[in-house]
């Protein structure tokens, strides 16, 4: 048993004169509380150090050199995605969903739109599919057609919609511009339309993420339809498996 | 801080039952711990970062801010630390302070060490002190009391304190170091990107700034300046300087207790600051030899205030922002830039105002001017979504101030140039009603309007309300036909852009007038739209303007046909429709009765006009 304090909303672990603490406001909280009464002293301190809980989480897909979290290639990954990946393993998710996500990201051919896509991840929740795909809503007129013009996309479950990348406004000030839309649960009512389908984007195929409504909403040059939803619900930092039962879809 | 606590108290024939005393319990502890402060975050990094400097002057203390990686909050200094008494005595202790013989250190409450309790319930310090490093842990405990543990010891051979606060990494950490950015010596920040601004100018007395608000630095500690409860008028991002102690702060430290005595003491430093800051700047601009200087010079100065300057017996307004340029008919801009919706648009009437990082052209060729100026604007070094780019024909009052003009002609050509297609000719048709030559076949015209029965323009159909008011502007059947044209002259209907800028002007002025009346946008003026054309029926106004509101956002759009306009008669007066109405009303005090009422229709204008009629009569 190492020396330390466990008040309402911090945790405190001496070892060797080092200080360890933490605030109730990390996701990895309740993980390290558990950890202490299974009198797991060692690994209550790595989740709670952030350098240690990701790169053991990531199982050395992931390194941190200084400031900066690097991949296998050496790329900088931006540490907006840094409490999703601890949520993630205090959810006890596997790793490699979020493996997949991240080198989509980077696949993401422009830095404008890369940097808008930390944007979003830094202010919402991340549902990803197993391939690393992130899932958003899109609202759609009551025909399936989409909301704007009514006209040119009809998007029926299963099909899947794709524009030019170029055609696609990579401004993220013109807040209403060309592309497909599609948003996260707190932009939904600001969505017209009557019906809401699941959609299933590779991050790579995201352009921008416009300024208004919170970063909530999303411009891409791609999306799959999954399924209609009766009752949205927001997205929690998660993987779903849009196959099976638990999915909350 | 000094606290000198020597209150007048002189009485007689009262007997002193007891004194008050502090209960020390749970609540009491929360008021002075998290019910202190309104923002937390700033306090701690306020309080510990004071303590730091108070305790070492001369090594710069570490702060790091909390981040995703490592989310706490730390502060690092380099004194003697804290010996265990010390611990015991002075820091678990409320309202104990060792600071408050003089007025060289920061602190006096005794309040500040115990700052993290506003927002955690538990933090680490972690003392150096005389060779042995020593962690502590304070922490509430569950009665709600703060109790301290000694945790560790083992020897050491720095000297100093380290507190250690778990925090959530937020911007918020790192807006609270605005408030000991005039530390001295500068901490060592770690964790964010802060940068330390230099003051422009630097008195014993206070210190400009090149952006802010204004601000009261007691000792080193920065507050925010309220500037309402010193002067009506708007500050400058001035810094007053104030010696710790001789002006009066919160319990809470987190600003300045306006008392009177305060306020005067804050006017009676800021007014001759404000003075001599402009006297300093007045002097500089002495030694300006162009206004090109000046401006450099008002560049990012505090003061706004604007400055005439005379250059070859033009007066010029200058400030720190921008150059006021007369109006001139000439000057285009380009807008929609950034959107890729390159256009020209007049400055029409509006005075210039140019800013250090615009960029001007001048207007001297017509091909490819966009790619050009696009490809141009490249290869400058300070082009950001700010800069206006501008297009002049008459360069003389840039050269007058010395600011740089770009001659589009001497611009390269950007790609391969097309082989220009074979120019189009167009023929004029005359008041006569005859074919004529265009006077200038040298020059072919770059635009045509095609001819049908919709008659389109620019993608904007044009109807024939448009052709109308060609006639009443032009009083002339014009057209522009392409060469191909072989039908018959009488069916011609067409509208070149017939641009002049008196027409422009006039309409400009009338439209909000003549859309209200003839638009239901449920104005006043639509209701009083019947009342006129009783009016235009007893021939007392004009005819009542034709619908034409809705084409007026085209007209800015029309091309300058400067080679057309040359051979258009002289234009006909038109009316002012709003003039005449007043004029008619109150040549006729009767009729203001009929304007009170505000809901004539159109059924009601045979009504009118016999009524308007017998009123006149009368």
């Amino acid at each position: 048993m190492y020396p330390h304090l466990i008040t309402d909303n911090t945790v405190t672990i001496l070892k060797d004169g080092d200080t360890f603490t933490l605030t109730a406001a990390s996701p990895a909280f309740p993980q390290v509380l558990d950890l202490i009464r299974e009198n797991r002293w060692d690994d209550a301190i790595h989740a709670m150090t952030p350098r240690i809980a990701i790169e053991e989480y990531a199982d050395g897909s992931l390194r941190i050199e200084g400031d900066t979290i690097r991949n296998r290639n050496g790329d900088a990954i931006d540490h907006a995605i840094i409490p999703h990946i601890l949520s993630m393993k205090a959810k006890g998710f596997d790793v490699a969903p979020l493996m997949a996500f991240l080198d989509k990201v980077l696949r993401n051919p422009s830095m404008r739109s890369r940097n808008q896509l930390w944007r979003f991840v830094s202010t919402n929740s991340i549902a990803i599919t197993p391939e690393g795909d992130l899932l958003f809503y899109k609202k759609v007129k009551d025909d399936y057609f989409d909301v704007h013009t009514g006209k040119s996309h009809r998007y029926t479950v299963g099909s899947t919609h794709s524009m030019p990348r170029s055609h696609v406004d990579d401004d993220p000030e013109s807040t209403c511009s060309h592309g497909l839309h599609v948003c996260s649960y707190e932009y939904l009512r600001e969505f017209g339309g009557q019906r809401t389908l699941l959609c299933q984007v590779d991050p790579a195929d995201v352009v921008s993420v416009p300024i208004d409504y919170h970063n909530t909403k999303v411009r891409v040059s791609r999306l799959h339809v999954l399924r209609e939803v009766q009752n949205p619900t927001p997205f929690d930092t998660g993987v779903y498996h849009n196959t099976s039962e638990e999915c909350p879809f | 801080m000094l606290v000198e606590l020597n209150n007048t108290h002189q009485s007689s024939g009262l007997q002193k039952v007891c004194d008050f005393a502090i209960e020390t319990n749970g609540v009491m502890i929360k008021a002075l711990t998290s019910r202190l402060y309104s923002n937390p975050i700033a306090s701690i990094v306020r309080e510990l970062a004071s303590n730091a400097l108070d305790a070492c002057r001369t090594t710069p203390m570490t702060v790091r801010v909390p981040t995703q990686l490592d989310p706490s909050f730390s502060i690092r200094d380099h004194g003697p630390g804290l010996s265990p008494q010390q611990m015991a005595e002075v820091f678990t202790r409320f309202g104990a302070s060792t600071k408050r013989s003089d007025n060289s250190q920061i602190g006096g409450f005794g309040l500040g060490a115990k700052s993290p309790f506003a927002l955690v319930n538990s933090y680490t310090i972690i003392s150096h002190f005389e060779g042995t490093r020593t962690t502590y842990m304070a922490s509430i405990t569950s009665n709600g009391m703060p109790a301290l543990h000694s945790v560790n010891t083992r020897p050491t051979n720095e000297t100093g304190l380290e507190i250690i606060v778990p925090a959530t990494p937020t911007n918020q950490w790192v807006d609270a170091l605005s408030q000991i950015k005039f530390f001295h010596p500068r901490p060592i920040i770690k964790g964010c990107d802060f940068t330390f601004d230099d003051p422009t100018y630097d008195t014993p007395d206070y210190l400009v700034m090149p952006k802010g608000n204004a601000q009261v630095l007691i000792g080193p500690v920065a507050y925010p300046l309220n500037v309402q409860r010193i002067t009506p008028n708007s500050v400058p991002p001035f810094v007053l300087k104030f010696p710790i102690g001789s002006i009066e702060v919160t319990a809470s430290r987190e600003e300045i207790v306006y008392s009177a005595a305060t306020i005067s003491t804050l006017k009676a430093r800021l007014d001759p600051a404000l003075a001599h800051y402009k006297g300093v700047v007045d002097h500089l601009l002495t030694q300006c030899r162009t206004i090109h200087d000046v401006w450099r010079l008002l560049e990012g100065n505090v003061f706004n205030s604007d400055r005439i300057f005379l250059a070859k017996g033009i007066t010029y307004k200058v400030s720190s922002r921008y150059v006021a340029i007369p109006s001139s008919p000439d000057v285009r801009q380009v807008s929609g830039r950034r959107r890729k919706t390159w256009r020209l648009s007049s400055l029409g009437s509006s005075t210039l105002h140019l800013h250090q990082e615009d960029v001007v052209y001048l207007d001297d060729d017509t091909r490819k001017v966009k790619e050009r100026i696009e490809a141009h604007l490249r290869t400058l070094p300070n082009v950001t979504g700010g800069t206006d780019i501008y297009l002049v024909k008459d360069r003389t009052h840039f050269d007058n101030l010395g600011i740089p003009v770009v001659p589009i002609s001497t611009l390269p050509y950007t790609g391969t140039l097309r082989a220009s297609p074979k120019p189009r000719t167009f023929r004029i048709i005359g008041p006569s009603g005859k074919l004529a030559r265009d006077p200038n076949t040298a020059i072919p015209f770059t635009h045509y309007i095609k001819v049908n029965d919709n008659l389109e323009w620019r993608g904007v159909q044009i109807t024939s309300n448009l052709y109308s008011l060609m006639q009443a502007r032009c009083a002339a059947k014009l057209a522009v036909v392409p060469p191909s044209y072989r039908g018959s002259l009488d069916t011609l209907q067409d509208f070149g852009p017939h641009y002049d800028a008196k027409v422009d002007a006039f309409w400009k002025d009338h439209a909000s007038f003549v859309k209200d009346f003839t638009t239901y946008q449920g104005s006043l003026e639509y209701y009083r739209r019947p009342l006129y054309e009783a009016l235009a029926e007893l021939k007392l106004v004009s005819p009542v303007p034709s619908p034409t509101g809705a084409l007026f956002s085209y007209f800015t759009d029309w091309q300058d046909i400067s080679l057309l306009r040359k051979n258009l008669p002289a234009l006909p007066p038109s009316p002012n429709y709003k003039q005449e109405f007043t004029n008619v009303l109150n040549a006729h005090p009767h009729l203001h009765l009929l304007n009170k009422c505000s809901s004539w229709t159109s059924r009601d204008v045979p009504a009118l006009t016999s009524l308007i009629r017998t009123l006149i009569k009368e």
